[in-house]
């Protein structure tokens, strides 16, 4: 008998047959059962460490080395990198503001009440280091929105230019202020908002320098060339990053990935192929299989942009409902002035607090000196009260100036990929239209939507959206489905919808994967040996 | 020496080439032999329990 299987499946059988049947009854039947035990046993543990030896080996001899495709990738992911810094600092849509990343801070400042007061620290050193970029050395002089300000950003700054990490005291300084004045934080951040204003032109011109030199640096002539230069880049990121069968046999390893499904004869597989293959192909013809792959790398494509709409769905409802209204008709151009009124209104209650200011900072109500304690605090008290009304007007200066960067490019033909551009380009209004849309104020669910929606919007192979309008219905399942039947891929626009879409999509990756591993030099059936293998290892391993 | 010792000192002789079995074989030999080791402890008597 030649067989080792065959062998042991008899040998097994007889063995078992033969320990059953040993008489028990006395200590000798059960010492001389033990001892047979003993004999077959370690001739077994035998077997067991020859064929473990052996299956270790052999999976060995399987395993692919895919070191190249990581290089080629790490450099194109590194040249990425640098060309979408140059087209955010080229983006043509926002200002110096959103460059700098003062609307991000400003997010952050305004949701204060999530954080720690570390973390306001943080937030507060993150707005300083912002003009120290841009050569802006800020002293105590300038923060004197209200004299509370002034007296906090004092100590702050104090602890910041001895670069200790130690705020205890500007903790002391804040428990003091807060009880008198609880919306200090929204008063810093109007402090900060207005010394931004101030130093446009110097911002500007740093962003401007820093343009330069990226375009220097990177051998780009404007943003246009910055885009082309990107697509053709995420263009060859696609294809070395291709799911390589090195890739399917690490996701098979770890367990992503259930590579059963993927063997002949599997309920998965027979699924998929029925499901997807055109009727009159032969599964078995090479060419014929490549071809409808070819059609199923795009489908999987087109559902994936797909499913990346129906997320942020409820986004782009929330603006459409928000602005359908205001859609100019028939060309005419819209006079917008919303933004210019607020801003006015701000600058003349500044100039206000302004005045009230100047009286508390040099201890002088008008020609003369404060009479009594209560002029000053009557003072400070009023000052508090303009710079809370200034807070609620700045809130509308944000909704007016989103709203003006809308109606600059609101039409009937808004598409939603030009949606994706301004909300990618506006961080912060990005933020606050993610927490309405998804009626959250959870901060880090906010962060986790809005990283999503960048990913979405930075992504190249978009096509679906590119010219699909905002303010028009169109049943994007269908579009599909019909675009597929033409390709014989049998699909209905229940297969397209939201709860059937990651089915979909697994049976596309799995049909996908199959083709690729038979195109490779390993086998479907070598994957599941390592994959098995590595359980029993583990399984040894545990022993 | 009875039979079944007689038997196994046999086996013992035969070289088993491994080469011949096809992955799924391979696979399936480890899982019996496995099981029948877990199913020879499972027959094992304690002899301390025991009395003669």
């Amino acid at each position: 008998m030649n067989n080792f299987l065959e062998f042991i499946k008899k040998d097994i059988e007889a063995k078992k047959a033969l320990v059953s049947t040993m008489p028990t009854k006395t200590k000798t039947n059960i010492k001389k059962l033990n001892k047979t035990i003993d004999v077959i046993e370690s001739k077994y543990i035998a077997y067991k460490n020859s064929l473990t030896n052996y299956l270790l080996a052999k999976s060995r001899s399987f395993i692919l080395k895919d070191d190249e495709k990581n290089v080629n990738t790490d450099k194109l992911n590194e040249k990425i990198i640098d060309l979408e810094h140059v087209k955010f600092l080229l983006n043509p849509s926002n200002t110096f503001f959103e460059k700098m990343g003062f609307d991000t801070l400003l997010y952050q400042i305004s949701n204060y009440t999530t954080f720690n007061f570390d973390s306001l620290n943080d937030i507060i050193n993150g707005f300083l280091d912002k003009f120290e970029m841009a050569n802006i050395l800020l002293t105590s002089d300038d923060f004197n929105y209200t004299c509370y300000v002034h007296e906090y950003m004092t100590a702050f700054l104090e602890v910041r230019h001895k670069k200790s990490k130690n705020y205890d005291k500007v903790g002391e300084v804040f428990e003091q202020i807060y009880w008198i004045n609880p919306e200090l934080i929204e008063h810093i951040e109007l402090n900060f908002r207005k010394l931004i204003k101030i130093n446009e032109r110097k911002f500007s011109n740093y962003i401007l320098e820093l343009q330069k030199e990226a375009m220097r640096q990177n051998k780009i002539e404007n943003y246009n060339d910055c885009i082309e230069k990107l697509k053709s880049l995420y263009i060859d990121l696609n294809l070395a990053s291709k799911e390589a069968p090195s890739d399917i046999l690490s996701l098979a390893r770890s367990g992503e990935i259930d590579i059963e499904q993927l063997r002949e004869g599997s309920k998965a597989r027979t699924t998929a192929y029925k499901t997807l293959i055109p009727e009159g192909v032969d599964i078995h013809d090479k060419k014929a299989m490549d071809k409808v792959c070819n059609i199923l790398e795009k489908l999987k494509l087109n559902i994936e942009e797909y499913n990346n709409y129906l997320e942020f769905l409820p986004l782009f409802n929330n603006f459409k409902e928000e602005y359908i209204n205001l859609v100019p008709k028939d060309d005419a151009e819209v006079s917008y002035k919303g933004l210019k009124e607020v801003e006015d209104k701000i600058n003349n209650l500044e100039n206000e607090l302004e005045k009230i200011n100047k009286k508390i900072f040099s201890g002088k109500p008008g020609f003369f000196e404060f009479k009594s304690d209560h002029d000053l605090k009557h003072l400070k008290a009023e000052s508090v009260i303009k710079a809370k009304e200034l807070y609620k007007l700045y809130k509308s200066y944000d909704e007016e100036y989103f709203k003006s960067r809308v109606m600059a490019i609101l039409s009937n033909t808004l598409t939603i990929m030009d949606l994706l551009n301004l909300y990618y380009s506006f961080d912060y209004f990005k933020k606050l239209a993610i927490s309405k849309a998804y009626n959250t104020t959870n901060f880090e669910e906010i962060s986790k939507y809005s990283e999503a929606f960048d990913l979405f919007a930075m992504n190249t192979t978009n096509i679906i959206i590119a010219g699909l309008p905002v303010f028009d219905e169109r049943n994007i399942a269908m579009i599909i489905a019909n675009k597929y039947n033409l390709n014989s891929i049998r699909l209905t626009e229940e297969d397209l919808s939201e709860d059937n879409l990651v089915n979909l999509l697994n049976k596309i990756l799995l049909i996908l994967r199959i083709n690729k591993i038979e195109n490779s030099k390993i086998t479907i059936e070598k994957i599941w040996f390592i994959v098995q293998v590595d359980k029993i290892m583990s399984n040894e391993g545990k022993k | 020496m009875n039979k079944w010792e007689v038997k196994m000192k046999n086996e013992e002789r035969i070289d088993f080439d491994l080469s011949r079995l096809n992955l799924s074989e391979l696979i399936e030999s480890y899982q019996d032999i496995e099981d029948f080791i877990h199913f020879l402890e499972e027959q094992r008597i304690e002899e301390d329990d025991l009395d003669e």
